[in-house]
């Protein structure tokens, strides 16, 4: 019996060691779109501040070890969610995800080459909410002149499956007013300008990009879809003001996870070192100013469930994709 | 703050020639340089990699390094094109048509001196236009919708049409060839995925970067392996010398008027996002072709030094342009310039309308560190113009492996993807078969940049009028544009039956 004791002791003492090692070597954060956009511009900017905790706030000399975002565009971000899935589960690959975008396959029951349940779910870093927008100059002043043009709205938009579309047709239809969708803009920045030249009527924005592109105050927010309406948006509505509480849920999440099977102490220790990052007083006075949103959780369970609580809720509208 | 606040411009210029600025200057034009000469890696490739790196720096240092390399790549892409009848980048494919024909007659520094001259000099041109359009980015941007985008696209190939003369047929088919190749992989209005084939390399659709090297690189040289002897059939390279480069820098000046209808249509096209460089050079191909003495109209396409300022001026001073829609609102005119947004915003700064008035000594130090990139790249193409102009003379024996072995590395380095290494050999196969029987191949990089755009145009300008084309006919400047193109038929039709008429007197 001494001898078995001994023997666990040992055991737990030759582990402690190795789970305390991590990170040995460098770190790759995927990155599922090309360089310049928003995933990859908060990736890089996070990427210094998660070296640092590895380096210094676990008083190990890791000075060597660097934290290395890579590029990997394809299929709206499929081919590195399939890459991410088929690697090791020890924490040196992980990437960041578009919620709800990589969720659609599981929302519509189709099946990408991924489980979007699986990956070891690590912890946010930036979260949002949706707003609608309109031109200034146009003829929209509050929701219900949108909800009451006669015909369907006309909606600029990046094409279907993006987030925002899912978010404008998850609106629209909880509303009761139909959309026609003028797809194939490049980005949020181009179809929002399409709004201003007039192509179309209204479309949807996260509130972050909202801030940041009606610094010139081009646009009206008629509505912002959560608890408490932001005081940039002065004037704006919520769900609950017209009777729709449940559209506070059309939130987008990015969150970074790693391969199915990561150990509990690897995922413990990426949820310290992301909330050390996102709450770095230096990455909080950036998002402010740039109006990049950036929010973790406290625990790997809590990002789980704000993955599955934002998919589920997508899911329930799966008909009008 | 006023856009054009002479002191914040002048001071601008002070910060540039700081020697710690100058060094970023040089370093991120020497960076430039390399990478784009190299194939597959281009100015998008070398911004990322900066990325990290100048995260770490002040803002205005981390702004001229990139601005460095980013006013180099159309000058560099230039030099494959004039040499080896592969361009660097789309927008230098029109360089190829009388480049390459220099090249073979022995005269390849001339057209370097040329491409180089009329880069520099295009760049800075470009620049000026850009002031002048400063205060009135916004109207700009707003001005063009998806019905001018629709009808741009048609322009562009329009004119790569008829800049290819009596072959206007067959280069058709090779405009066709390349719409089918664009619309391979997911359609990202429909939804639906084209001749995929269930390959998922396949969804995104082919990648330009491996087709273009396998398209003009690997065909060229598979060709040349055939024929035997260097590119330079004709010509001495005794007559390659500084003096032959250097006269070909002083041609822009001597004919300034092609050197300035060529930067001007270059940044207003370059204005516009997605149809900037290559529709701005073939543009600026054909006027100068359309405009050009009568006696000299027939020596397009087989060695005017015409042909070879027009598309280089243009092509640079888009670079100029192509900040319009940065400047006004935040959205990137070129692939380079969404890397350059990025990193604006690592550094803090909010690319769009507001950044006129918060950080506009930035913007006049990356104005004017572009246009100076520009410039010191003319200086060290020239200087190395005769050296590199050599290689036309080197054997296809020695002169094939290397080149495909820097094609296929700069196919595969791309994204690691073995699959872009059989693009690159499948296009250069189909390259070549073109080339054997007779079909000019210029038509072809046009198509698979402008396809995408002119597709999703169409849909979008189909949405936009309520499912008709006719707000075409309601916007003035559609009208202007449907003006050009039908001026550009009328006068290729013109010359087609005045020539007509001429064998008919003749005989």
């Amino acid at each position: 019996m001494r001898f078995l004791t001994a023997l666990v002791a040992l055991g737990l003492i030759a582990s402690a060691p190795a789970q305390a090692a991590f990170p040995e070597k460098d770190i790759t954060i995927v990155i599922p779109y090309g360089p310049g956009g928003g995933f990859d511009t908060l990736t890089r900017k996070l990427s210094p501040y998660i070296e640092e905790y590895f380096r210094e706030k676990t008083g190990k000399s890791y000075n060597k070890i660097k934290v290395v975002p890579k590029n990997m565009p394809g299929a709206s971000g499929k081919k590195a969610a399939v890459y991410t899935s088929k690697q090791k589960p020890d924490g040196y690959t992980v990437q960041i995800f578009n919620i709800p975008g990589h969720g659609l396959p599981y929302i519509k029951g189709e099946n990408p080459g991924y489980d979007i349940q699986g990956y070891s779910w690590l912890n946010r870093v930036g979260g949002d909410s949706y707003v609608v927008v309109v031109s200034k100059e146009g003829p929209y002043k509050k929701l219900d002149d949108l909800v009451n043009k006669s015909g369907d709205l006309k909606i600029p938009e990046q094409g279907p499956g993006s987030t925002s579309n899912m978010a404008n047709r998850i609106t629209w239809s909880t509303l009761g007013k139909g959309g026609e969708y003028i797809y194939g803009y490049k980005s949020s920045r181009d179809y929002t300008t399409a709004v201003l030249r007039g192509d179309g009527d209204v479309t949807m924005l996260a509130s972050g990009s909202a801030k940041r592109y009606n610094k010139g105050g081009d646009y009206n927010i008629l509505a912002h879809f959560a608890d408490n309406v932001d005081p940039a948006f002065s004037g704006a509505v919520n769900g609950k003001d017209i009777g729709h509480p449940e559209l506070h849920s059309l939130g987008l999440l990015r969150i970074i996870a790693g391969p199915a099977g990561m150990s509990k102490e690897i995922m413990d220790e990426w949820n310290d070192a992301l909330s050390y990052a996102v709450n770095h007083p230096d990455i909080q006075a950036w998002s402010a100013k740039t109006g990049n949103p950036v929010k973790a959780y406290d625990t790997t369970a809590e990002t789980k469930k704000a993955l599955m609580d934002t998919l589920d809720y997508f899911k329930k509208f799966r008909d009008v994709f | 703050m006023e856009a054009l606040d002479l002191a914040v411009i002048s001071e601008a210029w002070v910060r540039l020639f700081e020697l710690d600025s100058l060094f970023y200057l040089v370093l991120g034009t020497l960076i430039g340089l390399v990478f784009g000469v190299l194939p597959g890696l281009g100015g998008t490739t070398a911004l990322a990699i900066l990325i990290p790196f100048s995260m770490n720096m002040e803002p205005g240092d981390a702004i001229i390094l990139m601005a460095g390399v980013m006013g180099v790549a159309p000058t560099s892409g230039a030099v494959t094109a004039i040499l080896l009848n592969t361009p660097g980048t789309a927008p230098n494919a029109a360089t190829t048509l009388d480049g390459y024909p220099l090249s073979q007659q022995g005269k390849a520094g001339l057209a370097i001196g040329a491409a180089a001259a009329a880069s520099g000099l295009g760049g800075i041109i470009g620049i000026i236009f850009l002031i002048a359009m400063v205060p009135i980015t916004r109207e700009i941007v707003l001005m063009f919708a998806p019905t001018e985008f629709l009808l741009l696209a048609v322009l562009g190939l329009v004119t790569v049409s008829l800049s290819t003369g009596k072959k206007f047929v067959k280069s058709l088919i090779v405009g066709l060839f390349g719409l089918i190749i664009a619309s391979v992989g997911y359609h990202e209005v429909t939804g639906e995925e084209r001749f995929t084939f269930g390959i998922d390399y396949l969804w995104d659709g082919f990648k330009l970067v491996p087709v273009m090297i396998g398209f003009f690189a690997v065909s060229e040289m598979i060709n040349l392996w055939a024929k035997r002897g260097s590119v330079a059939g004709s010509g001495e390279m005794e007559a390659i010398n500084f003096r032959q480069v250097l006269q070909g820098c002083l041609e822009p000046i001597k004919r300034w008027k092609v050197l300035l209808r060529g930067s001007a249509i270059g940044t207003g096209v370059g204005a516009l996002p997605g149809v900037g460089g290559t529709v701005a050079a073939f543009m600026a191909y054909t006027i100068a072709v359309t405009t050009a003495k009568p006696s000299e109209r027939d020596s397009f396409g087989k060695g005017n030094i015409i042909g070879v300022i027009a598309p280089e001026s243009a092509n640079n001073a888009k670079e100029g342009g192509a900040l319009v829609p940065t400047l006004a609102f935040g959205i990137p005119g070129s692939a380079e310039m969404a890397v350059f947004l990025s990193v604006l915003i690592l550094h803090g700064m909010v690319p769009g309308p507001t950044i006129m008035t918060e950080s506009l000594d930035i913007i006049w130090i990356l104005i004017a560190a572009a246009a100076t990139s520009g410039v010191i790249a003319s200086i060290i193409t020239i200087s190395a113009a005769s050296s590199i102009a050599k290689l036309t003379f080197v054997d296809s024996r020695t002169l094939v492996p290397i080149v495909l072995a820097f094609a296929m590395i700069g196919s595969y380095s791309l994204d690691n993807e073995i699959y872009d290494v059989v693009t690159t050999l499948v296009f250069g196969f189909v390259g070549f078969l073109f080339m054997r029987f007779g079909f000019p191949r210029i038509a072809f990089p046009l198509a698979i940049v402008l396809g995408p755009l002119m597709e999703t145009s169409y849909f979008q300008t189909l949405r936009i009028g309520d499912g008709t084309l006719s707000i075409l006919f309601t916007r003035p400047q559609s009208i202007v544009i449907m003006l050009l193109i039908v001026a550009c038929i009328a006068y290729y039709l013109k010359g087609f039956f005045s020539k007509s008429d001429s064998k008919e007197t003749a005989a």
